[in-house]
């Protein structure tokens, strides 16, 4: 069984001395980073709406649960990316 | 498989196994004595009785089995007195209790037994002769026969064999642990593409393949292609990529959705991305003629090669995707008529090669790195593409394997 987070963090500096503590081999942390989410502008389809989502992002999977993450895990409606297991 | 005698060790312990089995043999609480410079093992195992039964009317001799013997090891020793091994023999003549062996044998096997110290024989012989003992070892119950766990010895990844150090042939799990902690993918021109669950080895005719982590940016990596693209000139565009101020965003337009990912210039360099394309179809031709099956715009030499069959590959200009021009694209048909080809996955990742398939559906998706660990503590050796890195004996990098070999 893997388990997964999804987490975001203040900024990148935050997030380095947590993700320092991840097991070697065990998890894996796929930085996303700053993200802004585009949806259609029905008017102009060539100037997308552009929204700036808050924080850092850091996707994990990790074959054991991290209780250290849970502080900075969220559950997005709607995912900006995606780890296949 | 015949092998010889040579290597043939035995341990000795007083220390009595908590069960009677090949578990309890294996006991940690065990602490196990090797007997040095043995010259001759004889021979060991269980004798039946047999008794004869003759019948007048037959004529015939039954035979019919009787009492058993776990029978006898007559060692024969170059007397060691400073062996820990021999001592224990020496020490145990005069001892009524049990003492428990295990003999390893060169074919791979163990067998475990408790015995009796019956004797313990000096011999002196001629000038020529080294001073020796014979002992002999009253077995006094069960032989258990069990297996050194296998330890790798070689491994052929292109034709699936592995081979241990006593000549075993094993599985790919017996001597390696592939961690890959996602699914993965790989295009073969007559499966198809084929999917790898969690862990799972991705073994083909070119060996064992390991790669990076990658992202496939594009959101649906499956969308067939299609008129209901952005019009630029000439046809179709499948999809495309925009520059916003100092970000780009790839953008693909087959259905309206958008693959989301933002970069700052710096973070996107010319070359550092790739751009894929998997189709039935081989040998499409790529370029700005209208000849050519289909146009690339922002690729590298506006080609694309097709790198394995079927598989049409190109590192992606970033910098040269403009907003405004018609070059806003990687790929068009150079007229509606022409003949629609038919993807099955579209692939924009941030590595200057093309990797293996990424599968995407409404988000970009990563396929999580290979580290494929070698369970030996010795040295070995690799045959693999130059991508391949060794650290210690976990190995990682991109491309395949071909051999390893254990020094």
């Amino acid at each position: 069984m893997l388990f997964k987070y999804k987490l975001v963090f203040k900024d990148e500096a935050e997030s380095l001395p947590i993700l320092a503590q991840l097991p070697r081999l065990k998890s894996h942390a796929v930085i996303i980073g700053e993200h802004t989410r585009y949806t259609d502008n029905p008017d102009n389809p060539d100037e997308p709406f552009a929204e700036k989502l808050e924080g850092w992002h850091v996707d994990v999977v990790s074959t054991t649960e991290l209780e250290f993450l849970k502080p900075y895990e969220v559950f997005p409606k709607n995912p900006i990316h995606e780890i296949p297991t | 498989m015949v092998v010889t005698t040579a290597g043939t060790q035995l341990f000795v312990t007083k220390q009595r196994p908590l069960q009677y089995t090949i578990e309890g043999f294996k006991g940690e609480h065990l602490f196990w004595t090797r007997v040095a410079e043995i010259v001759d093992f004889g021979e060991w195992g269980r004798e039946y009785e047999n008794i004869n039964f003759n019948t007048i009317g037959s004529r015939r001799t039954h035979k019919l089995k009787g009492t058993f013997d776990d029978g006898a090891i007559m060692l024969a020793l170059g007397r060691d007195i400073d062996d820990r091994g021999q001592q224990v023999l020496m020490n145990g003549l005069n001892d009524d209790s049990n003492h428990y062996f295990r003999i390893e044998l060169p074919d791979g096997s163990i067998n475990y037994f408790s015995a009796r110290i019956g004797s313990y024989v000096r011999s002196g012989g001629g000038v020529d002769q080294v001073l020796g003992a014979s002992t002999v070892i009253q077995i006094t119950n069960d032989i258990l026969e069990g297996m050194q766990p296998m330890q790798l010895k070689s491994a052929d990844f292109v034709r699936q064999i592995y081979i241990d150090k006593y000549g075993r042939r094993g599985r790919f799990e017996d001597f390696f642990e592939l961690t890959r902690l996602s699914k993965a993918w790989q295009w073969d021109s007559s499966k198809g593409m084929v999917e790898f669950d969690v862990g799972v080895p991705r073994i083909t005719y070119e060996g064992l393949l390991l790669e990076p982590e990658s992202t496939n940016f594009l959101i649906d990596s499956f969308l067939s292609s299609g008129r209901s693209g952005m019009q630029s000139v000439g046809g179709d565009l499948f999809f495309g990529v925009d520059e916003i101020g100092a970000h780009i965003h790839f953008k693909q337009t087959l259905n309206s959705n958008y693959a989301y990912k933002s970069y700052r210039d710096s973070d996107a360099p010319d070359g550092s991305h790739s751009l894929t394309y998997i189709s039935e179809t081989t040998g499409f031709s790529w370029g700005t003629s209208s000849k050519d099956s289909l146009q690339t715009v922002g690729i590298s030499g506006s080609l694309l090669r097709e790198v394995s069959h079927g598989v049409y590959s190109g590192q992606a200009f970033m910098q040269d995707t403009g907003q405004s021009s018609r070059d806003r694209g990687f790929v068009k048909r150079p007229f509606h008529d022409t003949k629609e080809p038919k993807f099955y996955l579209y692939q924009l990742e941030n590595y200057p090669r093309y990797t293996s398939p990424i599968k995407t559906e409404d988000v970009p998706v990563t396929r999580l790195p290979e580290t494929l660990t070698v369970l030996t503590d010795s040295n070995f050796t690799i045959e693999a593409d130059e991508g391949i890195q060794v650290n210690g004996n976990e190995i990682s990098g991109f491309g395949y394997i071909r051999k390893l070999e254990v020094k």
